[in-house]
């Protein structure tokens, strides 16, 4: 009886760690993705530029498999070039998929397959072909992003 | 690698023949010892230490000679024990549970590699002697370990004596090693209850015949696809079907499911890619639907996982038919999609690729 009441006690207790972990880990995450946004909105802007839009999305954004995306982004609207931008970004740069620039010519964001209800369109009209974006693809918050996320599947 | 032969009724007559060299050397300590309380007091004082140091050693060799004739003894009983074990194995094989059952015939997979004659004129026998020596080979594969080991394997992982059969034990050492250098404490708990990677490679192995053709129809590399399937086989998790128990409960729209653990939009995507026509959308909510069912096919899966590689290969700008290893790589990553975790992703699958490339007999 005894033997009972532990085995009850403990599939009890990891099914609350279980479910306390799928409620918690998506909101950490999301706080990982926007962690992201926040440091490129942070960083200074280039000259004769201004930040337009922001951005951040968290959940297995495009591609198969399982894995968490934690993206940060920003669109700016500038009169210099995409090298200028790219090279005042890059000043900043912490590793291959951070503070990457490209040009913003639709309202959609490019790369992400799946947005998982966040905002992915660019409300602002970048027909003017000045418009770019600034991403990251971050690594979220340890252990968090390591747990169970059902977006990562 | 080396081969042996083992007969077990020889081994038992070592161990009998043992067992008096033993008793012999005992007696012979025993006379030294005698000897040694005979002698008068100054000759004892002379040589004693002596004898007394060899009557030590000489019984040491005889507690050695025991240890060995008792390991023996064991070994032989455990083959004696496996034999009956292994040959039960071999002879459900067929009807073994799968990880995936595949209902075409063609994809029942490749039959386990015919047992070369062993050199015993029982047939009984010969077979036990060679599953014997498939056992030792694991155990040097797996830097000797206890038997004890190689008999839990065993029990826990019957598919294991396929791979052994089959010769594929050095690839899935390869596999497992790359392994050990990419996953993290996380993934393997999240992991644990599912698939092996001796599970994932036998999988693959069976299998052979319809990814042969797959590939073939895709005009792409096999390896390519057993990688891919490999990695996602092995690394299928306890969050993948709660995210597939999701979509089928409606409160989720998709998942990455099936063997390739393949979205269904990305799969609408390459499904279009390859078929101008085609008049499936990723935004419409129906057709993910019904493109998330087609992918629980394994087979259908199977051939998703393929066109997904040739789509993301176009995507970067090569055709799948001529890739550097470096553009491969990038496929890879590709499949998995962005970031350091893709990086990884698409490195490990590299590393996957090579090996299966190699075991079909190809270089890079």
């Amino acid at each position: 009886m005894k033997k009972v009441i532990i085995i009850i006690t403990t599939a009890v207790v990891l099914f609350a760690l279980l479910l306390i972990n799928i409620m918690i880990t998506p909101l950490m995450n999301n706080l990982g993705a926007k962690k992201e946004m926040d440091r490129i909105k942070d960083t200074p802007l280039p000259d004769r530029s201004e930040l337009v839009e922001t951005f951040y999305l968290a959940g297995n954004l495009n591609g198969s498999g399982n894995k968490m995306n934690f993206y940060g982004a920003v669109v700016i609207r500038s009169e210099l070039s995409l090298e200028e931008i790219d090279k005042h970004y890059s000043a900043y740069r912490k590793g291959k998929y951070d503070m990457l620039v490209q040009h913003q010519a639709s309202q959609q964001l490019e790369d992400i397959e799946r947005n998982y209800g966040f905002d992915d369109t660019v409300d602002a009209d970048v027909s003017d072909g000045k418009y770019y974006l600034v991403y990251t693809w971050g690594n979220g918050i340890a252990p968090y992003n390591h747990l169970v996320d059902l977006r990562a599947n | 690698m080396a081969k042996f032969y083992i007969n077990p009724d020889e081994v038992m007559k070592s161990v009998a023949t043992l067992g008096q060299c033993t008793t012999d050397i005992r007696s012979c300590a025993t006379q030294i010892s005698d000897v040694k309380d005979s002698l008068d007091s100054s000759l004892a004082e002379k040589v004693g230490p002596a004898l007394g140091t060899l009557t030590v050693r000489t019984n040491q060799h005889a507690t050695n000679i025991t240890t060995l004739g008792v390991t023996l003894g064991a070994a032989v009983r455990y083959y004696i024990d496996c034999e009956s074990k292994i040959t039960g194995n071999q002879q459900k094989a067929g009807n073994g549970p799968q990880l995936i059952p595949l209902s075409a015939p063609e994809t029942g997979g490749t039959p386990a590699q015919p047992a070369a004659p062993a050199p015993a004129a029982n047939p009984k026998k010969a077979n036990a002697n060679q599953d014997w020596e498939t056992l030792i080979d694991l155990m040097l594969l797996l830097k000797a370990p206890k038997l004890s080991i190689v008999k839990q394997l065993l029990e826990d992982f019957p598919e294991l004596i396929d791979l052994m059969k089959s010769g594929k034990l050095d690839l899935l050492m390869k596999l497992q090693g790359d392994i050990v250098g990419y996953a993290n404490i996380g993934q393997y708990l999240k992991t644990s209850l599912f698939n092996s990677s001796i599970e994932s490679l036998d999988y693959i192995v069976k299998n052979d015949a319809l990814i042969s053709q797959i590939a073939d129809a895709n005009g792409m590399d096999k390896a390519m696809i057993q990688a891919v399937l490999f990695q996602e086989i092995r690394f299928y998790g306890i969050d993948d079907p709660l995210a597939d128990a999701a979509v089928e409960l409606g409160v989720k729209g998709d998942s990455s499911t099936g063997l390739g653990q393949i979205f269904a939009g990305t799969a609408i995507e390459a499904y279009n890619h390859f078929n101008p026509d085609s008049k499936l959308s990723a935004d419409n909510p129906e057709d993910i639907a019904k493109m998330w069912e087609q992918l629980q096919d394994p087979a259908y899966n199977i051939d998703m996982v393929a066109k997904v590689l040739s789509y993301k290969a176009w995507k970067n700008g090569y055709s799948v038919e001529n890739m550097s290893p470096e553009e491969i790589q990038k496929m890879f990553r590709s499949y998995n999609g962005s970031g350091d975790l893709a990086e990884r992703y698409g490195e490990v699958v590299m590393n996957y690729y090579k090996h299966f490339k190699e075991e079909n007999g190809q270089s890079l």
